[in-house]
């Protein structure tokens, strides 16, 4: 050959291989970057063969849970496509102490696999996952937990969680929960779920109006309005279900709490003779605060994740619209200018977005407000009304309540935008908040 | 001009390259047709001996919101002054007040009522109102307990005005959690966009057999 045509030659091959080095690269460490991307953000092929058990009916059901929640959790978080199943039924399992045949799961395209196993444990179960990385033959990491049978989702979420952790250093939404409101009868009861909407459980049972469920921080109390007492006042909900009213100075309104960053202040809104405003209480010393006293209704209160700052509604201007004071009730500006209302502001757990609902049309849509740009997008569409919107933990979801089959229940959506998934099926739920 | 030697390693690692990039190009699917719940069985040759990882660590897990406390009911004793409350109320005698759209604004026809519940509040001085302010469904809940609130003291500012002793009034807000029609247009609305009146006993008089 001509020198000079394998000169061209061999350049031409390596400029082609370039590209070829970086998705070599790319599959050897797929770690992602957080944040909302509409476009571009793609997904690692994820393996999830079915867990293996003994031959006990308890441990094989068990490890049928595991395996679909696992799958179905690593594809809600965004991050990863999972393997269809029926493409690799055919791929051995592995034997107890070898290495999981590599080269028949790149075989089928996936960058990453997790195999498993549960076993009897007592009169508990022991669930063991492993995550490997099939193009470097080497396994990342394992775990193992033990829990009662009835705890195998719980279990199959913190894996998944533990699996977001490794590729995108952030801690996936998978354990998180979900406080609602739902109908029953005249009355209104707090009820949680896990994300998935899953493991429903009711907190409250005391047949009055109980609304607006705020999360502590630390996932171990929810503030609620309740009209347990009559009047609508500020109660904190435990883990335990008991029930303990705040005491407030203004007695007839108290409602939509929210919790600073910090845990130590609760921001609500109190009326005096009939002027909603905002306050601020401190939990431990229930010393309360006044922040806004303007003649106008203020409320619905979401503290920005800094601390600093606070959005509220207030209709000082006429109608409902969004605004933003720092955390003294100091330095009033509004945020919202497009559309005619504008309320239920839900700052984002990075701070770079305020989620909040806008009329449009002649119902209330999701919208998400980008803070540096001033970028307003629109989540949601159609005929239905939509409300509440809360922030999932790692901030790329949302969910919020809607009306879209008649009556309400609640969704979840991609906090860049897509289709949303149905959580609960009451007709009469509301009011979600994600816990942090 | 690239030395030879240069050239051969530039092509050997090029075509390196573009064979590992190969798997990623097409994931080849195999079509099976295994049924769909087969638990692939292990022996009970416990397999956490297995090496490398940080497969130590055993993680308890449980669950711990737990079921709230039963509802705990009591029964009051009803006294005759309760049950006159009870009766005024079940009879409606005092009706309520409307409101425009996002407005607590007393129209000409509330204020006229107001003035005949006034009426009455002077004729039965053993009782108070609680008065409740409702909207229609349309803004969000929790704006809505505001303006329901806004609509209460309304009326109720308005009776003060009229020389009704403000402790004999109360306000609470429903929002748009009370509706007496869950129609969704207007006809339905305007009828929730209002003040209730529910006549109570006052407190100095809830223990009188009368």
């Amino acid at each position: 050959m001509k020198s000079w045509i394998r000169g061209g030659f061999a350049c031409a091959l390596a400029l082609l291989a370039v590209p070829a080095v970086l998705t070599a690269q790319q599959q050897e460490n797929p770690t992602l970057k957080g944040g909302i991307s509409e476009t571009g953000l793609r997904r690692v092929v994820i393996a999830v063969p079915l867990f293996s058990a003994p031959a006990d009916s308890g441990a094989r059901a068990l490890a049928l849970e595991v395996t679909r929640t696992l799958r179905n959790d690593l594809e809600a978080s965004g991050y990863f496509s999972v393997v269809p199943p029926k493409h690799y039924r055919l791929i051995p399992a592995s034997a107890a102490g070898a290495e999981p045949p590599f080269h028949e799961w790149q075989g089928v395209g996936a960058e990453s696999l997790v195999q498993g196993s549960v076993h009897l444990d007592g009169d508990r179960f022991r669930v063991e996952g492993k995550l490997f990385d099939p193009a470097g033959r080497q396994m990342i990491m394992g775990r193992r937990y033990r829990g009662t049978q009835d705890l195998g989702r719980q279990i199959a979420h913190r894996m998944a969680d533990e699996v977001v952790l490794h590729y995108t250093g952030r801690r996936g939404m998978a354990q998180s929960k979900i406080a609602f409101v739902a109908r029953v009868g005249q009355a209104k009861e707090v009820y949680l779920m896990d994300y998935d909407g899953r493991q429903v459980r009711r907190l409250t049972a005391n047949g009055s109006l109980n609304l607006s469920p705020a999360w502590s921080p630390d996932g171990e109390r929810i503030a609620i309005t309740s009209y347990r007492n009559e009047l609508p006042a500020l109660f904190l909900l435990d883990k335990q279900g008991n029930l303990k009213k705040i005491r407030l100075p203004n007695s007839a309104l108290n409602i939509s709490p929210d919790w600073s960053p910090d845990g130590e202040t609760l921001a609500y809104s109190a009326s005096r003779r009939g002027n909603a405003d905002i306050y601020l209480l401190n939990v431990d010393s229930l010393r309360t605060r006044r922040l806004t006293s303007h003649r106008a209704i203020e409320c619905c209160a979401s503290w920005s994740p800094t601390g600093r700052e606070l959005a509220f509604t207030s209709d000082r201007g006429g109608s409902p619209q969004i605004y933003v004071m720092d955390a003294e009730g100091a330095n009033v500006r509004r945020l919202t200018y497009q559309g005619s209302r504008n309320d239920s502001a839900a700052w984002s757990p990075q701070g770079e977005y305020i989620a909040y609902v806008s009329r449009v049309g002649g119902s209330f849509h999701v919208h998400r407000l980008d803070l540096a740009t001033r970028k307003v997008t629109q989540l949601t569409f159609g005929r239905s009304n939509n409300e509440s919107p809360s922030w999932s933990p790692d901030g790329r979801h949302l969910v919020f309540a809607s009306d879209r089959t008649g009556g309400y229940d609640i969704y979840r959506i991609p906090a860049g935008g897509g289709e949303p998934v149905r959580l609960t099926r009451t007709e009469g739920a509301s009011a979600p908040a994600w816990s942090r | 001009m690239i030395p030879p030697r240069i050239e051969r390693l530039i092509l050997v690692v090029s075509l390196l390259c573009a064979v590992s990039m190969l798997p990623a190009c097409a994931p080849k699917y195999q079509p099976v047709s295994e049924p769909a719940d087969s638990v692939p069985t292990t022996s009970s040759h416990d397999p956490s001996d297995m090496d490398s990882g940080d497969a130590d660590q055993l993680e308890e897990i449980t669950e711990p919101w737990g079921e709230p406390p039963a509802i705990d009911e009591e029964d009051m004793p009803v006294t005759v002054l309760q049950a006159r409350a009870t009766e005024f109320n079940e009879l409606q005698v005092l009706g309520d007040i409307f409101f425009p759209f996002d407005r607590n604004d007393l129209t000409e026809e509330s204020r006229g009522r107001l003035a005949a519940h006034g009426r009455w509040l002077r004729a039965h001085a053993e009782f108070g109102l609680f008065i409740e302010g409702h909207c229609d469904e349309r803004d969000t809940d929790e704006y809505n307990l505001a303006l329901g609130d806004r609509r209460a003291n309304a009326a109720r500012d308005y009776l003060i005005l009229l020389g009704i002793d403000s402790t004999r009034l109360q306000t609470i807000s429903y929002g748009e959690e009370r509706p007496v029609d869950t129609g969704h247009n207007e006809s339905a609305w305007s009828k929730n966009r209002r003040g209730h009146f529910v006549v109570q006993v006052l407190e100095g008089n809830a223990n009188l057999g009368g």
